[in-house]
């Protein structure tokens, strides 16, 4: 049989086993919009607070971009005249976006477009994408909801009994812990709360302390269920990264306008062209200075826009794939597929976005560039 | 009322905010909806035109759809940070 037969059949059993084969109930990973620290690399450094599972994947984009770029330039230099396989394909990929690049900015900007306008592209691509290779958000430190949310609200009775120069055991600790969970079903989960009466003994408990009517006496600390904080999570559910992105843009974009047009740049947010002669001949050049104060502020909103965009529907995408996951774990892979989509189109549209924004900092006011 | 009622109310009062925030996507639908008409109907009466329109298509896609995606971001952040 050709190989290609094979290769589908293998695929499709694949997936019909990874459906079928469900002993227990599946583990929702922990949601969470910051990244997950990895314990013990706490630094007491504000603006570097630990080492995230989000900063790990960055690093290793990073190097398969890398890896990969190098390895494919290695081979452009004993290249047949007739290229094949992946090596084709990535030069269709270069091609095709450069051959873009010059028909949007003409060929001599596009030469310093294309490098910032192609490493976005293949960079977010690439962090986009990880999130679909098995193991990545699914593998990680399997975690006890209780003991979990309470360490990440800073409220880990440990942490409670050493302030309060208590003593308790592991099993004391975690029915704490449990108690401490309104309702230990997965579906309503609680915010926690911390309750210092709860780590009072018995003995040194004063009348009133504990009200024996409250629901969440006498909760089975068994009962509750785990999550799993991945080792590997894509980079662009984190703010951090997004924003990354965003403001290197963004300095670019004012860095390729000061360059072309030298300080004429600023005339695009203050119009001093409009002075009271122009406006004295035509009144309506008065709202050029409205305009530039806009333009000023979408600068800025800018920033936002492109960080809130390709966090938004990564994350989002994530939490999809999760809760997916774990309900119907058959169908999961048609939102595989969707993320596979929404990946490639975002890195796609941040990296032409990028480049309208440059092209459109450095064309002579009055060009007609009306992007965004 | 006990502590227990009153963070379910917590829990409950969250889910309404975020139900709540989601309904600003009606905007991105509707906007997504006009123009892919106008894209299709750009391409009914151009077909040579049909690359370039598809790429100002999915350009002004992308920007609808972020407005939509801040919306789901603020839900987001309703049910998991606050």
């Amino acid at each position: 049989m050709k190989k290609r037969y094979i290769l589908l059949i293998v695929f499709v059993a694949l997936i019909v086993l990874g459906s079928v084969i469900n002993f227990s109930k599946p583990v929702l990973p922990a949601i969470s919009l910051p990244g997950e620290c990895y314990p013990g690399t706490a630094t007491g450094n504000p603006y570097f607070p630990c080492v995230t599972n989000t900063l790990v994947t960055t690093f290793v984009a990073f190097f398969i971009v890398t890896i990969m770029v190098l390895a494919l330039r290695a081979k452009s230099r004993t290249a047949d005249e007739v290229p094949t396989g992946f090596y084709n394909l990535f030069e269709f990929v270069i091609e095709s976006a450069y051959k873009y690049a010059t028909g949007l900015a003409g060929s001599k900007k596009a030469r310093n477009f294309f490098p910032l306008f192609m490493t976005l592209i293949l960079y977010i691509l690439v962090a986009n994408w990880i999130e679909l290779v098995p193991g990545v958000d699914s593998v990680g430190f399997y975690e006890w909801i209780p003991h979990f949310e309470a360490e990440k609200a800073g409220q880990g009775a440990e942490k409670l009994a050493e302030e309060q120069g208590i003593h308790l055991s592991e099993e004391e600790l975690h029915e704490i812990e449990a108690k401490q969970v309104i309702i230990t079903d997965l579906e309503n989960k609680g915010a926690l709360r911390s309750d210092p009466f709860l780590l009072k003994s018995p003995d040194n408990a004063v009348e009133g302390d504990v009200d024996e009517s409250d629901s969440r006496a006498g909760l089975d600390p068994d009962n509750a269920d785990w999550t799993v904080v991945a080792f590997l999570r894509a980079p662009a559910t984190d703010l951090n990264f997004t924003l990354a992105m965003a403001l290197v843009t963004m300095f670019l974009v004012q860095f390729y306008g000061f360059k072309y047009l030298g300080v004429g740049y600023l005339k695009k947010f203050f119009p001093t062209d409009s002075n009271v002669d122009a406006m004295a001949k035509n009144p309506i050049k008065g709202i050029d200075w409205a305009v530039g104060i806009l333009e000023l502020v979408g600068e800025f909103a800018r920033i936002l826009s492109f960080s809130f965009r390709l966090l938004g529907n990564i994350f989002a995408g994530q939490i999809l794939l999760f809760v997916m996951a774990t309900l119907v774990p058959a169908l999961s892979v048609a939102f595989f597929g969707l993320e596979f989509f929404v990946g490639l189109i975002q890195a796609v549209v941040f990296g032409l976005l990028a480049l309208m924004f440059m092209n459109g900092a450095t064309e002579q006011h009055g060009d007609g560039d009306h992007h965004d | 009322m006990d502590l227990a009622a009153a963070e379910a109310l917590v829990i409950g009062l969250k889910a309404i905010g975020a139900g709540l925030a989601m309904i600003g996507v009606i905007g991105a639908g509707a906007g997504i909806g006009i123009l892919v008409g106008g894209a299709v109907q750009g391409i009914a009466r151009n077909p040579d035109a049909s690359g370039n329109i598809q790429t100002n298509m999915i350009l002004g896609i992308a920007f609808a759809e972020a407005v939509a995606i801040y919306a789901l971001v603020v839900a987001l952040i309703i049910l998991f940070v606050l």
